[in-house]
């Protein structure tokens, strides 16, 4: 169903087993991109990883759906870059054959000829998957590695768009980043742009969360205490919602918005029937709605609406108020 | 209801009302009348059925017994002088006052003024201890548009 279905189980397991390599490119980029289209690019100094970074472009790496989908541990093309970096640094072809086929020795066959850190991070014996499998590619992040170019762009940020606000944008970058990939018309073109995410990717942290997270520690500190601000926060916010249901004011009977003290209406000429019609304390609070009725309030402090204000006087009609300095 | 006349005053524009007011969370309110011997103007049990005047039922029952009695005078300044006539008629029924009020009631003194002509009185020490002896509470309320 997704574009990830036919990637291989134990692929998924080296992979996320394996640490990320965040080694900085040894190649500047906008070299390697320049070169990768017409397989001039012979690598001299740079790691495998800059060969991974510019393998999907090319060739089958293009025809393949973007992603991890172009990454299989264990089966390495022959066309692919990284053994034609080898070639290229002179490695036998037997060697390589048999590397091929052997992550162990494809892995030393990279450390021996590009450096160490070049093939993995954790030391010559590597990640070793769920299932006992050694994992050929550990440093390689296919969605972080082709951060560098302007190929395939779109797709990625289809696939996987977090990806790239993970790692961390530059500041004020991500708008212009986005427009830039979708915008580039020669995909092969590096993009300063991306150049520049390529850099700033190493010195972000991959995620909020710490590494090692242990609650109280004094490197967690922050965040721990960030952690139950938040929550204490969330609390309350759920225990004033709870209140507003069972003690909310607006739940209590009231008058009406738009009633007015009954002195300020017509009915205040019957002001005295009326109190002495419902049986109230002079502490009783009246109030005539907007339309017409009486709203007494009793002793407790609550509201009680006494029906009909024209009920109250025999005419049923208010005698209106005396004509005073106060109008 | 009643209206008096004081001899001694001649503006017609004193006026003031007396209201006996008596309310109580359960009690039957013609028991009070019967004991008081005073027909009230409003008589109401709790949990009753809520009316209006006009006999239109309103929504919920009373929540608590009311009983009512009140009077107009007119033409008389000294307004505080019917609290010694209320004292004389309440003092024989001491003892239910005190179980209206010791029961969660109320028993309310009210004197209602009109707000568009000077009236004064004064309430010795004396008719005070009366009124505390039978547990009344003495209410006062001006009314702007008193009628």
């Amino acid at each position: 169903m997704g574009l990830l279905d036919d990637f291989p189980l134990d692929g998924w397991r080296g992979l996320l087993g394996a640490p990320i390599n965040r080694a900085p490119l040894l190649v500047p980029l906008m070299e390697a991109t320049d070169n990768i289209g017409s397989h001039q690019y012979q690598p001299t100094t740079a790691s495998p990883l800059a060969s991974a970074v510019m393998a999907p472009i090319n060739g089958a790496g293009r025809s393949q759906p973007a992603g991890t989908d172009g990454w299989v541990p264990r089966q390495l093309p022959p066309q692919h870059l990284t053994i034609h970096a080898l070639r290229m640094k002179g490695v036998p072809e037997p060697h390589i054959a048999a590397a091929t086929d052997n992550p162990e020795l494809m892995r030393h066959l990279i450390y021996r000829n590009f450096g160490h850190g070049s093939a993995t991070t954790d030391g010559p014996s590597g990640p070793t998957g769920i299932d006992g499998n050694r994992c050929a590619w550990p440093s390689i992040d296919p969605l972080h590695s082709m951060d560098a170019t302007g190929s395939l762009a779109d797709d990625r940020l289809a696939i996987n768009p977090l990806s790239q606000v993970r790692d961390g944008f530059p500041e004020g970058q991500p708008g212009t980043l986005s427009s830039t990939l979708r915008n580039s018309s020669v995909r092969n073109v590096a993009n300063p742009a991306l150049v520049q995410l390529a850099q700033y990717r190493p010195a972000r942290p991959a995620l909020p969360i710490p590494p090692l997270f242990s609650p109280g520690t004094s490197e967690n500190k922050e965040w721990t205490d960030g952690f139950i601000a938040s929550n204490m926060r969330a609390g309350r916010t759920i225990g004033d919602w709870l209140r507003g249901i069972f003690h909310n004011d607006e739940n209590v009977v009231r008058p009406p918005p738009g009633s007015r003290p009954i002195n300020e209406t017509p009915w205040s000429g019957d002001h005295t029937e009326i109190k002495d019609a419902v049986g109230t304390t002079p502490k009783g609070n009246v109030k005539i709605s907007p339309d017409g009725d009486v709203w007494v309030q009793n002793r407790n402090g609550s509201w009680t609406n006494h029906g009909p204000a024209e009920n109250f006087t025999g005419s049923g009609k208010p005698r209106g108020r005396r004509e005073t300095d106060r109008d | 209801m009643m209206t008096e006349q004081d001899p001694d005053e001649d503006q017609s524009d004193l006026r003031y009302r007396v209201r006996l007011l008596i309310h109580h969370p359960n009690m039957d309110p013609s028991r009070i009348t019967k004991a008081l011997g005073i027909t009230p103007h409003l008589s109401v049990m709790a949990g009753g059925e809520r009316r209006t005047r006009t006999g239109a039922v309103l929504p919920g029952p009373h929540a608590f017994s009311i009983w009512s009695y009140s009077f107009s005078v007119e033409g008389k300044r000294h307004f505080f002088s019917d609290v010694e006539r209320m004292a004389d008629t309440l003092e024989p029924h001491k003892d239910l006052l005190a179980e209206i009020d010791s029961s969660g009631g109320s028993i309310n003194l009210i004197f209602d003024l009109p707000g568009d002509v000077n009236l004064g009185s004064e309430l010795g020490w004396r008719e005070m201890a009366r009124l505390a002896d039978l547990h009344v509470v003495l209410g006062i309320e001006v009314f702007p548009d008193f009628r």
